[in-house]
């Protein structure tokens, strides 16, 4: 063959050979999606569920009047007790960019809505909707070309995986799933009620004790995560356009969570984005440490709640209940501050000393132990300022570290959290010394040492109240130069 | 815009092709010259507009340099020095400013104790290649070598969109009449044949092998993970492989490309794994550098013209240049010292007429080789330090758990078997792929050796077609699952 022949065969045989990939994953379809399948799902693949959702409501236009959006926290909603028309559309990880694009999407192609519910978690604050434009079981629906194109090649030159060859040699089939239609959902309900009230009664209390282990982080990365507030705040500003632009009524409401991952989050940054939220839009707060999120018996784990708890929520959105608005919104974080003196008893009992979310302001308890702002020289000859303060004696200096002796600071409850800032110019080291019995003497095995870096530093640590009765030694820094003690202070139960 | 993108090879590349040869049909010479340097523009700026001043910049003042260097009436002798110097000035600083001034910083600020704030300025993509080019024409003019190019063809020789990014490092002799050449502007769909061949070729050893080489290198020079014995021969052996398959990917992709347009850019790699000694690895990799690196730095330094000792010291420094050229870090430092100190003692050792086994010798060249690529992927020292240490410590030679049912019986030997941390940096895919990596690089023939076969075909074996097919045809499919991974001498 002759060399322009072979550019011709090149060309054709390559793309021929390409084109088995489209071909391949449009025959296997795991995610369902390019069958618009709205009744079958393969196990242990995640279907698409907001892109078929939306695509089974553009297809039912005036089958529901309420769209309820959120996360997998809506499956302990009772969808029946919001409305006989009511219809989740909500899906694993559903964060507030999605939901404003299909209920763009769901509006403009004139389906019929006229209340929306939407949950939020916390996680919005901190979850990047584009990341679910490259996730197969969370990238959106899409109306225009260009959208289609998009959508379709994503799924089209998927890498196939061994799920893929699985699907292929039989060994996955296709089994009926009730996601996208949404069947008798009220019986479902009931009957998942039935079972969540025979567990809480009926149950040996280690099963109880199992249900709920630790936290559930979504992603979250403390220090890491780039926080996007004023994105999420615009996100819900614009769904409350959209819907009053359609007469939509909408309601907002922020989930509960388990108080183990409550713990584990900034509450600075929840705070300010309540805050923010609520000087834009009126929403209802069902995420703070009230009983819902500490009673274990609340939770099927430790980010998604009962259905018991569903109609909760639901009966206080439909009282009026837990409404925070621009009035009131300044007073309702006063008292989800306040609300954190009851943790350190959920500890109980601590053996040892652990770190503590430093980013969840616990100064609505009153400390047992404080020493005011302090600016100090560290060196050999330098006391440890503030001899007169009356919340710490026997403080005294050898081989160059201050050190606080907590003589007299006795604890009532049964853990104490110290709460330590400090500005430091360079590398050093905290050390809190305890003795397990009265009689014994501080020793380095005995120490619990956290490295201070550069800067601003902010540490919590929940203490054992014994380490405190047997006294307590504090060491702020072991190195010489100037610090700036900001607070140094231990908190107890009232 | 990358090579390897569905953008390059379905969009720009097409387009570029037929806009620039439509313009020449209609015997618009300068307007497809034009055309050309717009588009290699274009391509250029894809990555980050801002860098586009800066290479028109540059190619606009060492042109006007340049074209003075080699007027000869006006200019006296010491004048054209002058100038010279101020042209090479200009451009060392340009790339010194980029490329070595965080670097710089850094060094004083530790030797000093003080605290300099860092510029952390940004590497324009390609201003290594495009400076030295330049400079090379600069002293080329200065020594009466060049011709009073057209701008155009000078536009074209800087940004020729094939070569631009990653060389091959081209001469202005080699390029710029090839650009005026009439005979080059009309369609050769012989060279088109060529050139899809070669690329298909690049396509394939970047996406397929390079880039699956990546993953097992990538985790293996992470920071911080301790390695088994196993593993960290294992990370150095992908990175040795993946470097090769890359660059010379990139390159048999550039030289595919420039050939659709009837340019044909300079041999840059000739199977550099089956070297024997370090001399002779350097007139296989990388030709193009090291020929740089010869005339412009080894040659003017004195070469081999001012005594034994004095050569030594010329190969020494013209490596430690070289090993600086790719990065401003002490990693490559120590690796143009090691390159520098292997071509000394090599020297010596032919000077002093000893002799090799052929096959001992290129264990020897293959071994230092992969060990120096250790210092040159490391981010720090202390990182490269960490993996040849693991490489040579028998306490750590542990091996995946994938292999424990297979292998148990070592066990005598002390031999443990443990879970890989990260993914799986040894395991039976990485073994085999390695083996494949030594296949290719010592049986297999070179891209180079291909197409001058596949030049002088007239009729092309069915064999071929398939080859070429599944090389495509398969890295198109890769690519489709790849969100496009850039080529590693993009960072130099």
């Amino acid at each position: 063959m002759k060399k322009n022949n072979y550019i011709l065969f090149v060309f054709i045989g390559a793309l021929l050979l390409f084109s088995i990939l489209p071909m391949f994953n449009y025959f296997i379809d795991k995610h369902r999606v390019l069958h618009h399948d709205y009744n079958n799902t393969y196990s242990d693949v995640s279907i698409n569920t907001p892109y078929l959702r939306v695509s089974y409501l553009l297809n039912n236009k005036d089958k529901y009047d309420t769209i309820v959006f959120g996360s997998s926290r809506n499956a302990a909603l009772d969808m029946g007790k919001i409305s006989t028309k009511a219809y989740s559309l909500a899906y694993r990880f559903g964060v507030t960019g999605s939901h404003l694009k299909n209920l763009k999407t769901l509006l403009e192609n004139g389906v019929n809505i006229e209340n929306v519910w939407l949950g939020i978690n916390d996680y919005i604050i901190w979850k990047d909707p584009a990341d679910h434009e490259l996730d197969h079981g969370r990238k959106t629906y899409k109306s225009t070309l260009l959208g289609k194109l998009d959508f379709y090649s994503f799924y089209l030159f998927n890498k196939p995986d061994y799920k893929d060859w699985n699907i292929l040699t039989g060994k996955d089939h296709l089994t009926p799933s009730n996601r996208v239609l949404q069947k008798n959902i009220s019986n479902i309900m009931k009957d998942v009620r039935k079972r969540e009230k025979e567990k809480k009664t009926k149950s040996a209390p280690w099963i109880k004790k199992m249900t709920v282990r630790g936290a559930m982080t979504l992603g979250y990365q403390d220090g890491k995560s780039k926080y996007r507030i004023d994105e999420a705040v615009d996100e819900l500003s614009q769904i409350k356009t959209l819907c009053d632009t359609h007469n939509v009524k909408l309601n907002i409401f922020m989930f509960p969570t388990f108080y183990k991952t409550y713990l584990q989050y900034n509450q600075y940054k929840i705070e300010e984005f309540k805050r923010k939220l609520a000087m834009n839009l009126d929403f209802y707060d069902f995420y703070d440490l009230s009983d819902i999120a500490l009673n274990e018996l609340n939770w099927r784990d430790s980010s998604h709640f009962t259905v018991s708890i569903g109609d909760y929520i639901i009966e206080s959105i439909q009282n009026n209940n837990f409404l925070i608005t621009r009035d009131n919104i300044d007073a309702h974080i006063i008292k989800i501050r306040k609300m954190i003196h009851s943790i350190p008893s959920k500890y109980v009992p601590i053996k040892y000393i652990q770190r503590f979310n430093p980013n969840i302001d616990i100064s609505m308890i009153n400390p047992i132990f404080k020493l005011n702002n302090t600016s100090y020289n560290c060196d050999k000859n330098d006391r440890f300022a503030k001899e007169e303060d009356k919340y710490y004696t026997g403080e005294k200096i050898y081989d160059g570290n201050p050190e606080i002796v907590l003589n007299d600071t006795k604890a009532n409850s049964e853990n104490v959290i110290l709460t330590y800032r400090v500005e430091s110019k360079g590398k050093t080291i905290f050390q809190v010394f305890y003795k397990k019995s009265a009689t014994s003497k501080y020793n380095e095995k005995d120490s619990y040492r956290v490295t201070l870096r550069k800067g601003m530093n902010k540490i919590n640590l929940l203490i054992p109240s014994e380490y405190i009765n047997n006294t307590l030694r504090i060491d702020p820094v072991n190195s010489p130069g100037k610090y700036i003690i900001k607070e140094l202070a231990i908190y107890g139960l009232q | 815009m990358l090579f390897n993108s569905f953008l390059f090879i379905f969009i720009f590349l097409p387009i570029t092709w037929f806009v620039y040869f439509y313009l020449n049909k209609k015997h618009l010479t300068e307007g497809s010259k034009g055309f050309l340097v717009l588009a290699s523009l274009f391509f250029y700026s894809w990555w980050n507009i801002a860098y586009f001043p800066i290479l028109v910049i540059s190619m606009l003042f060492n042109y006007t340099v340049g074209i003075s260097l080699t007027e000869k009436k006006k200019q006296i002798k010491i004048n054209k020095k002058v100038l010279l110097t101020f042209g090479i000035t200009a451009n060392v600083s340009l790339l010194a400013y980029f490329k070595y001034a965080d670097f710089l910083i850094e060094n004083i600020n530790t030797i000093s104790n003080i605290d300099m704030p860092l510029l952390n300025i940004a590497l324009p993509l390609a201003i290594s290649f495009f400076t030295f080019q330049q400079i090379a024409y600069l002293v080329d003019s200065y020594r009466g070598e060049t011709k009073e190019y057209d701008f155009l063809n000078y536009a074209n020789f800087v940004t020729f969109f094939p070569q631009l990014i990653a060389g091959p490092i081209v001469h202005h002799s080699e390029m710029m009449p090839q650009f005026a050449k009439i005979k080059n502007k009309t369609k050769n769909y012989h060279n088109v044949a060529l050139g899809l061949f070669i690329f298909s070729i690049g396509l394939f050893k970047k996406v397929v092998i390079a880039d699956t080489f990546a993953i097992w290198a990538n985790t293996g020079f992470g920071t911080g993970i301790r390695l088994s014995l196993f593993e960290a021969w294992g990370a150095s052996l992908s990175y040795t492989f993946q470097l090769y398959f890359d660059f010379s990917a990139y390159t048999d992709m550039a030289i595919g490309i420039a050939l659709l347009f009837n340019i044909r850019l300079p041999l840059n790699f000739n199977s550099p794994y089956k070297a024997t000694n370090i001399q002779d690895f350097w007139h296989r990799w990388h030709i193009t550098l090291s020929r740089f690196l010869k005339d412009y730095i080894y040659i003017p330094l004195g070469g081999n013209r001012k005594g034994e000792s004095r050569t030594y010291v010329n190969l020494f420094a013209t490596f430690v240049l070289g090993g600086i050229w790719h990065g401003a870090g002490w990693t490559f430092v120590v690796w143009g010292i090691l390159h520098g100190l292997a071509l000394v003692v090599h020297r010596a050792w032919k000077k002093l007429g000893f002799k090799m086994n052929v096959i001992l010798a290129w264990f020897i060249t293959f071994n230092f080789i992969n060990i120096a690529w250790v210092f040159f992927r490391a981010k720090e020292i202390e990182d490269a330090v960490r993996i040849i240490v693991a490489m040579f410590n028998i306490d750590r030679m542990a091996i995946s758990k994938n292999f424990a049912s297979y292998l148990h019986y070592i066990d005598i030997f002390d031999i443990g078997f443990k879970g890989v941390r990260f993914g799986p940096i040894m395991s039976i895919y990485t073994i085999m792929m390695i083996i494949l990596g030594f296949t290719v690089v010592l049986w297999f023939k070179n891209s180079n050796e291909l197409s001058i076969k596949f030049e002088k075909m007239k009729k092309i074996p069915i064999f071929w077609y398939l080859f070429s097919v599944i090389a495509l045809g398969s890295s198109l499919i890769v690519m489709s699952f790849q969100t496009g991974s850039d080529f590693l001498y993009f960072n130099f």
